[in-house]
């Protein structure tokens, strides 16, 4: 459609980057196991598949387990075949980041391709600022009303998903009286109920007993604000540009079909994600993975 | 006009298709939707190959524990732990467990599916590693010899 299979080719080398490196960190993390069961052999071997085991099927194991937790949280299927709360901390912040970053790594039906779209468009936009040049994109100039949309894209997503899990820990009355575990891990029970509404994927960290006035009413905001609030702003990019005239590429134009385009997009994707959500999981799954090794339960 | 009908038309034909064709051809064909029950002599149903049950006699081999339903393994209330790995309630709940089995089978390694819970609660399997922990236990209690129980089908 748009002529440039090799765009596509970029963006597709991106998004599995993004995914196996999501593989890797959630299968090593599980199949470290949990250093806090004392006198339990998790380690793998022939006759068991080992590692942190609590929530896991034996058919499964640790390899399909883990894989499953991460393709699920990349498309918005919401499925799990074995329980992500009981998860070591950093096998859990896989899938909880894979949604923070707007369910872009391959992407969740219908919502998938215009969320790793408007991650194109920042690069383009920044890519532009760098060389110092009007960046395009396909052909059309980006200017300042498509990134200020894009802008507003990635903005409320997090907007929902912290001011909700704010207000949440805040509360004992109605919010964190509803946790199944106490510590940091309370927090990525709550971080996690929104970040899934938010981004419309289902799954749960199940610990938390969502059934409530506050967490039906606030989870179902959430759903709504995650994904209809986002298509407005999209919608007006798509229109904005379908308005405006095609340029012929120029010198200046950042190719978009090469290795260092998939860099960036990768770069701006983790860099966009982890500045948002950095701070909400070093309170989360990252002092909980430190707590964990230095032996502390709650 | 002609979108709204199309789409019509192509709600009314996956519906039969998908929502009555498919279901009967694949219930019809491979009598997968049976389930996979287990019948005893008398063709009774006592239970299926893929829903773990609660056995608790020393004779049998014991599965894992499950979170499923107050007592576990209660099939219509599926459901994991939900513990997470600082849990005190799961480092106690476990801590118990391997007591136990470590008075039963003195110096052997703790296999850790014997001690967990499964997401489901109601899985059916064991690891090799953790039936080979139990081979001990059923020998003595059924008077066979290791070797018997463990070439048993």
């Amino acid at each position: 459609m748009t002529g440039l299979q090799r765009h596509g080719w970029a963006v597709f080398a991106a998004m599995s980057v993004l995914f196996f490196v999501g593989v890797f960190v959630t299968y090593w993390a599980e199949a470290r196991g949990n250093p806090m069961l004392a006198g339990v052999d998790q380690t793998a071997s022939a006759t068991q598949s080992g590692g942190n085991f609590e929530g896991k099927e034996v058919r499964f194991g640790i390899a399909s387990s883990a894989l499953f937790a991460v393709v699920t949280t990349d498309a918005s299927c919401g499925a799990v075949n074995s329980m992500h709360d009981s998860y070591t901390p950093l096998g859990g912040m896989v899938p909880l980041a894979n949604m923070m970053l707007g369910e872009v790594i391959f992407g969740g039906v219908g919502a998938g391709l215009y969320g790793i779209l408007i991650f194109v468009i920042l690069s383009v936009f920044i890519a532009g600022l760098m060389v110092g040049r009007t960046p395009e994109y396909m052909g059309k100039r980006i200017e300042a009303f498509d990134v200020q949309m894009a802008t507003l894209v990635i903005l409320v997503f997090p907007l929902v998903v912290l001011v909700l899990t704010a207000i949440s820990v805040v509360s004992p009355d109605f919010g964190t009286s509803q946790l199944n575990n106490q510590g940091p891990h309370g927090l990525s029970e709550i971080l996690y109920a929104y970040t899934s509404g938010a981004a419309n994927n289902g799954s749960a960290f199940a610990g938390i007993s969502a059934n409530t006035l506050w967490y039906n009413s606030t989870i179902g905001m959430a759903m709504l604000l995650g994904r209809f609030f986002i298509i407005i702003p999209v919608l007006a990019i798509a229109g904005n540009l379908a308005r405006k005239k095609a340029v012929p590429p120029s010198l200046g134009t950042f190719p978009v079909t090469t290795p260092l385009f998939t860099l960036l997009l990768v770069s701006i994707i983790v860099i966009v994600g982890a500045l948002t959500f950095f701070p909400v999981l070093s309170l989360g799954p990252i002092v909980e993975h430190l707590l964990m090794n230095a032996g502390q339960a709650f | 006009m002609k979108n709204f009908i199309t789409a019509i038309l192509m709600t009314l034909v996956t519906t039969v298709l998908l929502g009555l064709i498919y279901p009967l051809v694949v219930t019809g064909l491979a009598h997968q939707a049976n389930g996979s029950l287990i019948k005893n002599q008398a063709g009774e149903v006592v239970g299926s190959e893929l829903v773990g049950q609660p056995f608790a006699l020393p004779d049998y081999f014991l599965p894992r524990p499950s979170a499923a339903g107050a007592a576990g393994y209660d099939a219509g209330a599926s459901s994991g732990s939900n513990l997470g790995p600082t849990s005190q309630k799961l480092i106690d709940r476990v801590k118990a467990d391997v007591e136990k089995y470590q008075a039963e089978n003195p110096g052997k390694p703790i296999p850790v599916d014997l001690v967990t819970t499964s997401g489901s609660g109601l899985d059916p399997h064991i690891s090799p590693a953790n039936a080979e922990f139990q081979v001990p236990r059923v020998a003595k209690e059924r008077g066979l010899g290791e070797a018997d129980v463990r070439l048993a089908p």
